[in-house]
């Protein structure tokens, strides 16, 4: 009996854990914000509140998403909790939706613009729609809707025509990016840089390389990006900057590859270089969304 | 010159011959969310036949082509990006809903456009509604299609 009870717990076991190993792991989803497009000096709490066409845009671009089953962020809410939190700061008092952004961590972030366009021949409202990648700045969709000209003043309603004119192609265009990120990998930025008091620079060499390290560090990118793919926005003495590095969605299990393991990767590798003198370099790792900040000493 | 008269008069009548044309799809509108109305030609010997013909021709053109040049922008990708990676059970999962009463879920008004033009397998138009939301929503939890994102 003992010995029966023990092989339908084993059998038990075994069919539990083959059942775990099989079931698709979820993949972590990119968080999505949806803002109003501001001019350079505009204040965006300003315009939002005396512009009720670019709530409407705002709006109906996020009834979009949730009718594809997608919550975003919302920016209002955003808004209003980094105003609470005293997030602004006073330098920055011009670049309060950047801030936003930031502050939110969205991944992505959808610019919502409507223009209003008056005529003798009839009222219209054109809306463009630009899907950003928060942390390359990668335009990852552009649309643009137009509602049609009629005699109304509604321009509310006009605006929405426009977007619906055009939401729905312009998240298809979204998805196709998406199973490119899935077929290529998903951008990351990495930017090296030294602390005030390291007598490292990049073109440093290092003896057990060879290898200037600003040489090391773009073989190691190459070697390590998701099918070698990267590109090095600029190079300088003091800093290396990978603008766009592509890492898996998925790691070799099936879990979401983040961005913060990747940096743990290029961590571990930076904490292996040797200085002069056989002294292991100092490495401290900051990621703030999808960009990773290098410091080395 | 006269085998060269009834060379061509062989030649006329091959041309005139009947022949059987891929079936026509019009987007004509987008009546509402997720609801677009579209013409397309079905073929069958019966109405009945040629109407799911119809339905089904217009699905495998949302499924794997789009409709590129169609103002209804939610139609103009396909819905499915590649049709070589379905995997078997996708397909077989695919044409459960494309098949019987299953695939007139889809549908929630359908007209024939003039009488059926002869007997036999003839082409005959109609026009149809086709809930393309419900489609997506059921080609998604069957893991046909990815859910939007990741």
């Amino acid at each position: 009996m003992k010995i029966f009870t023990a092989t339908l717990f084993l059998l038990w076991a075994s069919i539990a854990l083959a059942q775990e190993n099989a079931a698709p792991k979820n993949t972590a989803q990119p968080t999505i914000m949806v803002v109003p497009f501001t001019k350079a000096n505009d204040d965006i709490r300003k315009t939002l509140d005396a512009d009720p066409n670019r709530r409407v845009a705002i709006t109906k671009v996020k009834e979009a998403f949730d009718n594809r089953g997608f919550s975003t962020i919302d920016f209002v809410a955003k808004l209003k909790e980094a105003e609470t939190r005293q997030v602004f700061t006073l330098e920055n008092q011009t670049d309060i939706k950047t801030q936003i952004i930031e502050f939110s961590g969205a991944d992505i972030y959808v610019e919502a613009e409507a223009i209003m366009q008056k005529s003798s021949t009839g009222n219209s409202v054109e809306v463009i729609l630009t899907a950003y990648d928060a942390s390359t700045a990668t335009s990852l969709a552009n649309k643009v809707g137009f509602s049609g000209k009629f005699y109304t003043e509604d321009f509310g309603k006009l605006t929405a025509k426009a977007v619906e004119s055009v939401v729905e192609d312009f998240l298809n265009a979204i998805q196709a990016k998406f199973t490119e990120m899935l077929e290529n990998g998903r951008f990351v930025a990495v930017e090296f840089s030294f602390s005030a008091d390291s007598d490292l620079r990049m073109s440093t060499e290092i003896a057990t390389e060879g290898l200037p390290l600003s040489d090391l560090l773009e073989v190691w990118m190459g070697e390590n990006a998701f099918k070698g793919s990267y590109h090095i926005q600029g190079t300088s003495d003091m800093k290396v900057i990978f603008d766009q590095v592509r890492i898996p969605v998925k790691d070799a299990s099936g879990a979401a590859y983040t961005t913060n393991k990747f940096a743990l990767e290029i961590f571990k590798y930076c904490r292996k270089i040797s200085k002069a003198g056989d002294v292991k370099v100092g490495v401290k790792k900051e990621v703030k969304g999808n960009t990773i900040f290098i410091t080395l000493t | 010159m006269k085998q060269l008269f009834l060379l061509l008069i062989a030649l006329s009548m091959f041309a005139c011959a009947k022949r059987t044309i891929a079936p026509s799809i019009n987007i004509i509108s987008r009546e509402a969310q997720g609801l677009v109305l579209v013409e397309c030609d079905g073929k069958g010997s019966t109405r009945a036949v040629a109407e799911t013909d119809a339905k089904i021709s217009v699905l495998n053109r949302l499924l794997y082509d789009g409709v590129p040049d169609s103002d209804v922008t939610a139609v103009r990708l396909p819905m499915v990006e590649d049709k070589s990676k379905l995997t078997s059970q996708q397909r077989s999962d695919l044409s459960k809903l494309m098949q019987g009463e299953a695939i007139n879920r889809y549908f929630t008004e359908v007209n024939p456009l003039g009488p059926k033009n002869g007997s036999g397998n003839q082409l005959q138009r109609f026009s149809m509604k086709i809930n393309y939301d419900l489609f997506r929503r059921d080609l998604e939890n069957k893991g046909i299609v990815r859910k939007f994102g990741l």
